[in-house]
């Protein structure tokens, strides 16, 4: 944790500091600094002796004021969840992403992206604040025509995530680019976090983990010819305290364009370490310029994946399955509209489970429409659907942006969620209202806000029920610098590709 | 009823918000460019033409006009001039998604992705990509839709997105859920949270292998080896030989130094 620290510091530091001290060098520099103001509501346990529990009118046991019970034969006490204390969270991030290059020797570059974050009101309220410094990317690069070398802090995005070490990277091209290859290793991170797996942060109710962090050892091999790309991949995670394998999968993604306006992609994983079949999926899309239409459908595969330091492997989980399809058509030149459906299952999970039949199918559909006036002003709705294990849920979207000048953003938006959960009576209805701006100050300066109201209603039978109406609110400034006439401008905070969102 | 609510309210809001005049200096700007530009593959298939003939591109367009695009790559615009020298005047590129980037995109563009970064590489930067696969405490909703927490049990038991690919379940999910007052801890399991299945402790195998990364966002594993230790969870097809072979730690949690098929 300490090194992870030192070396934040490190690099945020030489980075500030190498435009200043080196007289030939260019560099990119973007800082973002975010605040939000954040609510939320969970359970809190209680219970009340046995012989306070009351019979309700629908023959269940209640506590006096009305919360439905559990009592356990035999026990002394009835437990039961009533509503959970307001918790409030004001997490307060600044980002600092950084690239300095010309430093003297061609092809060295410095990069470096480092995060501090605090909660400024009840710390713990909102994840991800702790640490104070993370260090999400930092390294040095020697880059050749026909190869580069990386050192420090890496993330290797690929179809197994994206794998955070501290160590080294080679990269290798061949055959003017048609062919790659690139080697990794070093010392790994935690999934999907700067953190190392010894951090308590990543383990917040301290179950098993490993005493070290893990040794990250992989590579892979890319083409890029005539209408087909692809990459296959290998990756192998050691405890390198007793030498146990932790992790090792080979996998790879395949782009291909069949004919014109047909491509075809898509990838697979296997889990050497489990001997299994990880996650797959293809997809098959379809442009059809005459009628204005884009059609893809396709099937997924989707098989947790756990590390061997965890127990979780040994329990079984199963696949899961799903063939979807989505059609977009332009029938007019200022509206879009598109359709999309997914059906899925699992896998006979090979559980005798007779007191507790829980669905193992489900589907969920989508339609959409936008209506572009111009990339000025843009107008969304989108309809979704359901119905499956666990759940179900309908929702409606919808937001309009516009741009009334060039250098300011607007979004408004309202849309409803109602759910019903197949576990636990706790239905919810919730009614949402946003409100988004960005400007741009500067060409190197925008500074974006905006306020959600959600107006919220838990539903159940009897007194756990409770409203949740609360109001967020974020905002957050955008600073970029850099060196040459080809710095590009700081991308709107309201997104436009793909529509819809705020950062 | 409350759907056509929403529908009124956005319909609504549109209609404050369309400016009374402007459509013409709007559509100003969309207007011209060759009948080639109107393609619905141009924008994914425009760079062949630029290495063939940049000269006829340099007609209208200035450097500026790449660099909206492509950010990550500027090295394609070596040889345009700059706009400040007079050329592009009346040229805007906005930067927009090439037409393979439907709807859906953004739930699907991992294989593609994963298949030929390089391609991203010419538009998108890493900023890009870590916005979303390493957000930070303060970043507000943006991948998902507005409702999304009061749904995300649902989603995530069901997969809609792979929620692992951009959070850490432990910081992120079971941090919220302790904070939140759901997880166990270690508490007996018979205190009625999922009280809408009577009888779910003692049948809650299909619903636990179906979608474990669910159940382990609130239960931790001496939750599940209370029980387990004695009563064994492997499914069909367990491996246990290849796996102690692997990694004995894993067996030895419940099964000690009496591994089954260990020296």
């Amino acid at each position: 944790m300490r090194t992870s620290r030192v070396l934040a510091w490190m690099t945020v530091g030489g980075l500030l500091l190498a435009p200043t001290a080196l007289s030939a060098q260019s560099y990119r520099l973007r800082l973002d600094t975010r605040v939000q103001a954040v609510k939320y509501r969970g359970w809190q346990l209680d219970s009340i002796p046995v012989a306070e529990a009351v019979t309700g009118t629908n023959g269940g046991l209640f506590t006096a004021s009305g919360f439905a019970v559990t009592c356990v034969a035999g026990g002394v006490s009835c437990t039961f969840y009533r509503p959970g204390a307001e918790q409030d969270g004001l997490p307060l991030v600044s980002t600092l992403d950084a690239s300095v290059w010309g430093l003297g020797v061609p092809g060295l570059r410095l990069y470096g992206r480092a995060r501090v974050g605090t909660d400024l009101a009840d710390p713990g309220a909102w994840p991800g604040t702790a640490p104070a410094v993370q260090l999400v990317e930092g390294y040095v690069e020697y880059a050749q025509p026909a190869w580069s070398v990386r050192g420090g802090r890496l993330h290797e995005a690929s179809r197994f995530g994206y794998t955070g070490f501290d160590g080294a990277r080679a990269h290798a091209r061949f055959l003017g680019g048609a062919l790659t290859a690139s080697a990794y290793g070093g010392w790994g991170l935690a999934w999907g976090t700067p953190l190392p797996i010894t951090s308590d942060a990543v383990n917040p109710l301290g179950e098993f983990r490993p005493g070290q962090r893990q040794i990250v050892v992989g590579g892979d091999l890319a083409w890029a010819v005539r209408g087909a790309r692809g990459r296959i991949l290998y990756e192998r995670q050691i405890d390198p305290g007793p030498d146990h394998l932790v992790a090792e999968r080979v996998g790879g993604d395949v782009e291909l364009s069949v004919v014109r306006n047909v491509t075809l992609s898509g990838g697979a994983d296997y889990d050497l370490a489990f001997g299994e079949m990880g996650s797959a999926e293809a997809t098959l899309a379809v442009a059809i310029p005459s009628a204005k239409t884009s059609v893809a459908v396709g099937g997924r595969r989707y098989r947790p994946y756990f590390e061997l330091w965890s127990i979780w492997g040994a329990f079984s989980p199963v696949a899961y399955k799903a063939g979807f399809g989505s059609v977009t058509a332009t029938p007019m030149p200022k509206l879009q509209l598109r359709a999309r459906g997914e059906l899925y299952g699992f896998d006979d999970p090979d559980a005798a489970t007779p007191l507790a039949q829980i669905e193992d199918n489900g589907w969920r559909a989508g339609l959409g429409a936008t209506y572009r006036h111009s990339a000025d002003l843009i107008v969304m709705v989108d309809y979704s659907i359901d119905d499956g294990p666990g759940a179900g849920a309908i929702g409606i979207d919808g937001s309009v942006f516009w741009r009334p000048i060039p250098r300011l953003g607007l979004r408004g938006s309202v849309a409803n969620l109602q759910r019903v959960l197949e576990l636990r009576f706790n239905d919810a209805d919730v009614w949402i209202y946003a409100f988004d701006a960005d400007v741009d100050i500067r060409s190197e300066a925008r500074l974006f806000g905006g306020v959600t109201y959600y107006d919220e209603n838990r539903d159940r039978p009897d007194a756990a029920a409770f409203s949740w109406n609360q109001l967020r609110l974020h905002a957050g400034l955008r600073l970029a610098f850099g060196s040459g006439a080809d710095r590009a401008s700081l991308p709107a905070a309201i997104l436009r590709i793909p529509e819809g969102g705020t950062q | 009823m409350t759907r056509i609510r929403a529908l009124l309210l956005t319909l609504g809001v549109a209609a404050l918000l369309v400016p009374a005049s402007g459509g013409g200096r709007l559509a100003a700007q969309v207007s011209g460019g060759p009948s080639t530009h109107r393609e619905p593959t141009f924008l994914q298939q425009h760079g062949k033409s630029v290495r063939q003939n940049a000269t006829a591109c340099q007609v209208c367009h200035a450097r500026e006009s790449c660099l909206e695009c492509h950010r990550g790559m500027p090295s394609v615009a070596d040889g345009f001039a700059t706009a400040a020298s007079g050329r592009a005047m009346n040229v805007t590129v906005r930067r927009r998604a090439p037409a393979n980037h439907m709807p859906d995109w953004i739930a699907r563009h991992g294989s593609p992705a994963s298949a030929a970064p390089q391609t991203c590489a010419a538009c998108h930067v890493r900023q890009d990509c870590l916005d979303c696969h390493q957000p930070d405490a303060a970043k507000t909703r943006g991948f998902h839709p507005a409702g999304f927490l009061a749904g995300h049990p649902a989603q995530a038991y069901t997969r809609q997105s792979s929620c692992i690919d951009c959070h850490n379940t432990g910081q992120f999910c079971t941090d919220c859920h302790r904070q939140s007052g759901l997880v166990t801890g270690g508490r007996t399991l018979t205190r009625g949270f999922h009280d809408a299945k009577q009888g779910f402790l003692g049948g809650h195998g299909q619903a636990a292998r179906q979608s474990l990364e669910s159940c382990v966002s609130c239960h931790v594993e001496n939750d599940c080896l209370t029980c387990h230790r004695q009563f064994k969870p492997h499914g069909r097809g367990f491996d246990g030989e290849r796996l102690r072979e692997k990694n004995p730690e894993m067996c030895s949690t419940c099964h000690g130094t009496s591994i089954p098929g260990g020296p």
